[in-house]
């Protein structure tokens, strides 16, 4: 080669910032670039003889190449090289045998790779962590998407429960009106607007306090109060025609008050059907009234004489049968009482009254009787002059007049009666307190004394008259007084019966 | 003297030929009615110095025959005993208060009680 060429080619190879070299036809290395020399941190005056495969960091790449090669291959991988310091490079191995006349071998251009490497690497470790995060996220979905269908589960329960609820209100036969913790009307059902005549958009969503004055409402005020509140039901009469009973109830969630639940129900019809059955008795009653009297006319003036003298025998019969009609006379009495009673809770004529005259009344009236039996009636009266109570004279009247005189009637002969009245003063209530030390009620029987018709074993052997009834009337017209009735008895040593009665 | 008249209105026949036979051996004279219609007509015939009225009778009740007495000027003086066996205070207050002069419950009192009742209240007329 002429010395101009061959100081070209130098030139090349010493200034090209290529990576190349070649090598003869057993691989080892003739020619390097300076770049290549750089690349693989050869020492400067370095004279060995390097083969190829010295600089490939893999045998198996270098034998790969060199096979490639020697099928007249050309040649085009990656590979790594290593350095003189034993690092690793990786390039990409460019090489076909050499094209020159008269020579034999290869040429060897290697490109660093190693910035797209660490790119690629980079890259890699990106995209797995994108992959990671992209399976991350499409748990977090897979759960979400869970605990959606496990939301729209218990929504649709929920509200299968609510339709289900709200269908019951809505249809409820009864009138239905509730008032959340904060006693704001949340809830009117169509039969209560139906009884009550108003439309529910005047009320809801109102406090209480602003609907206490509507009827029927006005009533169940204690209910709302801060102190403790507690079931109340009461009848309401609203108009000409219309009976309502009213029903208030606190409602609790697990000790947590959470409303008032109000239940209006029309019972109109319930109180005709008794009136009409009251009136029937009633009715019935005088209409038996009508004999008997005419019985006890008759049979009176026999006994009188009016239709001539009578034997001592038939006086003694006729008196029985007197007696015996006379019975019936106060049993039509008592039913007709009794039916009085149930005909409604309304006490008919309540004014105040002074109870200590109404006692002394009815220990005047059973004076007589009592005197018969020898059995004396002690009225104790109280300290205070003047005891009044809002009260149905009439009504009372047959309570204590009841109660004297089943003390009369089951004292012994010689017995005592006391009468009591006591003021007390804990509550603002009277008490009566009838006592006598008579037969006495037996323990097993005590449960059934105020029921209907219950007359005690030993009262009925003692006394053939009692018709049953007199304790069951008096327990009914105490109650309607919002009173209380009970008493304490032993068998053979007599019995104390207690009456309170509110006085407000 | 003239015989104390009594009229007895009361629908029931044995009762009221009962009390009729007790009051006329006591010394008083006495007159029936069946009926309101009845008694009225005898009322205003007979001028009687008492009336023993029962309130459930036949056609007009006791509380018109009552109502239609006092509302005449020229019989509205005589009193008036109701014998009947309602016995409910609306009843009795009512009678009260159309002017009956007391209120008997007939299966309560025997014919003597009605008599000595009948007796008191001619004697509180007399003196009044």
């Amino acid at each position: 080669m002429p010395k101009q060429k061959k100081e070209k080619n130098m030139d090349l190879w010493e200034s090209l910032p290529a990576a190349f070299c070649q090598t003869d036809e057993f691989f080892t290395i003739v020619k390097t670039s300076r770049f290549l020399r750089l690349l693989l941190h050869f020492p400067e005056n370095k004279k060995e003889k390097l083969l190829l495969k010295d600089i490939f960091y893999s045998e198996e790449d270098f034998n790969k190449v060199k096979k490639l090669l020697e099928k007249k291959r050309t040649v085009g991988i990656k590979s790594f090289l290593i350095t003189g310091d034993k690092q690793k490079i990786p390039v990409s191995v460019f090489s076909q045998p050499l094209k020159k006349e008269g020579e034999k071998g290869y040429v060897f251009y290697f490109l660093d790779i190693s910035e797209k490497q660490k790119i690629k690497e980079e890259l890699q470790r990106k995209i797995k962590d994108l992959q990671t995060f992209t399976e991350e996220l499409k748990k977090s979905r897979t759960a979400l998407l869970n605990i959606l269908e496990d939301i729209e589960e218990a929504r649709s329960l929920a509200e299968a429960e609510r339709d289900k609820t709200v269908a019951i209100i809505e249809n409820f036969p009864e009138g239905l009106a509730f008032f959340d913790s904060k006693n704001n009307l949340v809830s009117l059902n169509p039969r209560a607007c139906c009884i009550i005549s108003v439309s529910p958009d005047n009320l809801l969503n109102k406090p209480y306090k602003d609907i206490k004055n509507i009827v029927p409402f006005n009533i169940v005020k204690d209910v709302f109060s801060r102190k403790q509140p507690k079931f109340f039901k009461d009848e309401i009469k609203i108009d000409e025609e219309t009976i309502l009973e009213i029903s208030a109830i606190p409602v609790k969630s697990a000790e947590e008050k959470v409303g008032t639940l109000v239940v209006l129900r029309d019972i109109t019809r319930e109180k005709i059907v008794e009136k009409l059955k009251t009136e029937f008795v009633s009715i019935a009653a005088h209409q038996l009234r009508t004999p008997l009297s005419a019985i006890k006319w008759s049979l009176k003036m026999v006994l009188d004489g009016d239709l001539g003298a009578i034997s001592l025998e038939q006086r003694n019969f006729l008196e029985k049968t007197y007696q015996n009609n006379e019975r019936m006379i106060r049993l039509i009495n008592d039913l007709l009482n009794v039916t009085r009673i149930e005909e409604g809770r309304f006490l008919y004529d309540v004014k105040e009254c002074d109870i200590i005259k109404l006692i002394e009344d009815v220990v005047v009236l059973e004076k007589t009787a009592a005197e018969q039996k020898k059995v004396k009636i002690i009225f104790k009266k109280p300290k205070i002059k003047l005891i009044k109570a809002r009260v149905d004279r009439e009504k009372i009247f047959l309570v204590f007049q009841n109660l004297i005189e089943n003390a009369v009637r089951y004292s012994l002969p010689g017995g005592k009666v006391e009468v009591a009245l006591v003021k007390t003063k804990k509550r603002p209530e009277i008490e009566v307190i009838v006592k006598d030390r008579g037969i006495g009620i037996p323990d097993k029987e005590k449960n059934r004394v105020f029921s209907k018709f219950f007359r005690g074993s030993n009262a009925v052997k003692t006394e053939t008259e009692g018709t049953g009834l007199g304790l069951y009337i008096a327990k009914n017209i105490v109650n309607a007084h919002k009173g209380k009735i009970w008493f304490e008895s032993k068998k053979n040593k007599g019995s104390v019966f207690y009456v309170t009665l509110p006085v407000k | 003297m003239e015989k104390t008249k009594i009229l007895i209105i009361e629908d029931d026949k044995f009762l009221r030929e009962l009390i009729s036979h007790k009051i006329t051996k006591e010394g008083f004279m006495v007159e029936e009615a069946a009926d309101g219609e009845e008694g009225l007509e005898k009322i205003k015939k007979l001028k009687p110095n008492l009336i023993l009225l029962d309130l459930i009778l036949p056609g007009i009740d006791g509380f018109e025959v009552l109502k239609r007495l006092k509302e005449d000027i020229s019989l509205s003086f005589i009193p008036v005993i109701i014998l009947s066996n309602l016995g409910q205070r609306e009843d009795i207050e009512k009678s009260l208060r159309l002017g009956a002069v007391d209120f008997l419950v007939k299966a309560h009192f025997t014919p003597d009680e009605i008599v000595s009742k009948i007796k008191n209240v001619l004697e509180k007329q007399n003196r009044s």
